[in-house]
């Protein structure tokens, strides 16, 4: 079983392209071919790790702001598009440990109660990178 | 090559196609899938039309790749939701256009195509050579570009 480390930089590319087709898609695959895969949310991306707002009642800061939707209406259709809080809670389901950069998750003022259950914070440093076969950028 | 057969209109050297006037020309450079780009363009297009502006859209680069043919209908098949409907680009950009024919126009620069392999684009696009770009920022009264190449 190969033990690896996913850092996720950045979960919302292509949100019309992809439809559900995205990086954590990508990861439940890895995880499902590979084995154990832990991943790191860091910089942008641990925003994925947030409960949409009116899930906790809203509150204040850079953090607090909503979530994309997860539907685009376009003329008479509808087209889904990726929900990543709701990927992540998926990641978790499969065993997957998931953990947000502590400083990072900092950076953007999350209202308490705003990270999803089961995601830890940690330090998103290097020195982990030894404890793992590979670190993949994805 | 097929692409300079199945576009609505073909510019020929010394021929220049008429390019309708515009309230706002989108010249879409960056590539799809690394940013939400087209998800903002998409909705910036019927945010115009809508308000009754008239918009034209103008792919270079791997943009180019958002309306060819060859994509289908839909996405490939998603493991996890085997009955789930997914639009390709070409089938939601082509719905768009047959919605808003009248206000929205779409080309895709020939060359950028040619160059990604982009032979065939679905028949709502119009193919345009690189130097027909500047006619049809001529006839925007504004012209945004999205991304890079």
């Amino acid at each position: 079983m190969t033990r690896a480390l996913a850092i996720v930089e950045n979960g919302h590319r292509g949100a019309v392209e992809t439809q559900f087709a995205d990086v954590f898609y990508l990861v439940r695959e890895l995880n499902r071919q590979l084995g154990q895969l832990d991943v790191l949310l860091r910089g942008a991306a641990v925003v994925c790790a947030l409960r949409p707002p009116e899930a906790h009642g809203g509150g204040d800061g850079p953090g607090a702001g909503p979530t994309p939707a997860s539907r685009l209406a376009l003329g008479s259709g509808v087209i889904p598009l990726p929900d990543v809080a709701a990927s992540v809670e998926d990641l978790l389901g499969d065993g997957m440990a998931v953990a947000v950069d502590r400083e990072d998750l900092a950076a953007i003022a999350v209202p308490a109660g705003r990270l999803i259950s089961g995601v830890a914070v940690t330090r998103g440093d290097p020195a982990r990178w030894l404890d793992y076969d590979g670190v993949w950028f994805l | 090559m097929t692409a300079r057969t199945t576009a609505g209109t073909t510019t020929r050297a010394g021929a220049r196609a008429k390019v309708e006037k515009t309230d706002i020309l989108f010249a879409v450079m960056g590539a799809p899938h690394a940013s939400d780009q087209t998800t903002t363009l998409l909705r910036l297009i019927q945010a115009t039309s809508d308000a009754g502006g008239r918009v034209g859209v103008w792919t270079c680069g791997y943009a180019t790749m958002l309306t060819q043919a060859s994509l289908g209908e839909t996405k490939p098949r998603n493991v996890l939701d085997w009955r789930g409907h997914y639009p390709s680009t070409a089938a939601i950009i082509g719905g768009l256009l047959a919605e808003h024919g009248e206000s929205v126009h779409w080309s895709a620069c020939r060359f950028c195509g040619e160059e990604r392999g982009v032979t065939e684009h679905i028949p709502a696009v119009r193919v345009r050579a690189p130097f027909a770009f500047a006619d049809h920022v001529r006839a925007a009264t504004k012209t945004m570009f999205l991304g890079v190449i």
